[in-house]
């Protein structure tokens, strides 16, 4: 066996200094932007509107406990807490527990549940009567129902769950707003930019889990993201999400585009450090 | 401290304890929004008087844990585990490969020192934190702390040769 020698001691010291350098201010972003969407209000805008924006956040952090039917999450029925947001650095006694432990797995397998109805808590009915009130102000209102679409489109960062006009459920707005604005062409656009700015393309899906943290189309946007990769020479990362797409969708339709894609692309490919 | 204030201040933390806990870099945004998911939901049951950095410290453990669970079932490859792909980031100068290699070399330690490792050497925290955070005597931790360096440098003999 090698002896370790003081060179040995400097490189690890050298790989130390570089992962306590390593900066991260883009990951932070993106995970900032997907608590924002989250309704997690990290940014604490509306924290000061009282006990709604409590309710409302705890309820929509409610949704990623989807797999568990538990009742524990919404029906919080006591007199409104005194804190205004999330409530960070001083928990409150008074504060309710509304929220029950619940083991990590349950939570940690949420996101790949794209329903958002089943797991509210609310009952099926109000659920159904919220939708159809929705679907009768944008039958009367289309133009309204055209400038709120713009808005969200625009400002995928200031998520918050309720429209100017309904203050009061705020939470359930959050899917519905989303969904409407059309998940399909948003991927659309980036697909139609992967053959003139993959760059940009790659943008898009990155920023997709974070204007449809309950998308459904997921396995389309791995396919885009993965060719966008494979058009900017990123072919280990390609490699590398193509195999986490592999996994995860083992029985996808899209497996025989994405193999010639990667075929096709990805031969004799110099770009990459690691090959 | 707002939501805003302790992602800021603890989200690059997050993100280095559950990359050098063989969480994926393709999977790191899924896996801190998951761990933050989780601060928001339990920090009315935060206990003050505890150190907040140990508290986030555990749940990332966990939810890390959890994590490459789910990765072994779909048999993902999370990490190189073969040292002959992984060049000598020592000479190679590439960040990419050496961020590579120390999370396979971190990878091949076993928990209690690689926590420790981490902790003392990125993160920089002082021994006595790390002994609460891994709830362990603090000469333990400096024992753990000795044995894991001598198993890196192994490692970096074996995948370095020099000689």
């Amino acid at each position: 066996m090698e002896v370790p020698s003081s060179k040995d001691e400097d490189a690890l010291d050298a790989l130390f200094r570089k992962a306590r350098a390593e900066t991260s201010a883009e990951h932070v972003h993106r995970v900032k932007q997907r608590l924002h969407a989250l309704a997690l209000e990290v940014e604490t805008p509306r924290g000061r509107s009282g006990s709604g924006a409590l309710v409302s956040c705890l309820v929509v952090i409610g949704f990623s406990l989807l797999p568990a039917p538990r009742e524990t999450v919404v029906e919080h029925a006591g007199p409104p807490p005194e804190s205004t947001s999330v409530a960070i650095a001083a928990p409150s006694p008074e504060l309710p527990h509304v929220v029950g432990p619940v083991p990590v797995e349950a939570l940690a397998s949420a996101q790949e549940v794209p329903r958002v109805e089943s797991a509210r808590g609310v009952p099926e009915e109000r659920d159904q009567a919220l939708r159809d009130r929705r679907r009768e102000r944008a039958r009367a209102e289309p133009a309204r129902a055209v400038v709120a679409k713009q808005a969200v489109a625009e400002e995928s960062s200031r998520m918050v769950p309720s429209t100017a006009d309904e203050p009061a459920p705020a939470p359930a707005p959050v899917a519905e707003v989303v969904r409407e604005e059309g998940e399909a062409s948003f991927l659309r656009r980036a697909k139609v930019a992967l053959a003139t700015d993959p760059a940009h393309a790659l943008r898009i899906t990155d920023e997709h889990p974070v204007r449809y943290p309950r998308g459904v189309l997921l396995q389309e946007r791995e396919i885009i993201a993965i060719e966008a990769l494979i058009r900017l020479g990123r072919a280990h990362d390609a490699r590398g999400r193509a195999a986490s797409f592999r996994s995860r969708y083992p029985a996808s339709a899209h497996h025989g585009h994405l193999d010639a894609q990667i075929e096709r692309l990805l031969d004799g490919s110099t770009n990459d450090a690691r090959r | 401290m707002t939501p805003s204030e302790l992602v800021e201040s603890f989200a690059p933390f997050v993100l280095r304890t559950l990359k050098y806990h063989s969480v994926a870099e393709r999977d790191l945004d899924d896996v801190c929004q998951e761990v933050f998911i989780i601060i928001f939901r339990r920090l009315p049951q935060f206990d003050p008087g505890r150190p907040i950095r140990a508290w986030i410290y555990g749940i990332c453990m966990k939810v890390a844990a959890a994590y490459r669970r789910r990765a072994r079932h779909r048999r993902e490859v999370l990490v190189q585990e073969a040292p002959d792909e992984v060049v000598s980031g020592a000479s190679s100068g590439s960040d990419v490969v050496s961020t590579q290699q120390l999370v396979a070399m971190l990878a091949r330690l076993d928990e209690d020192k690689r926590t420790v490792l981490i902790l003392h050497e990125i993160e920089e925290l002082p021994m006595s934190e790390i002994a609460l955070i891994v709830d362990c005597p603090v000469k333990t931790a400096y024992s753990r702390l000795a044995a894991a360096r001598k198993q890196m440098l192994v490692m970096m003999s074996k995948w370095n040769p020099r000689r």
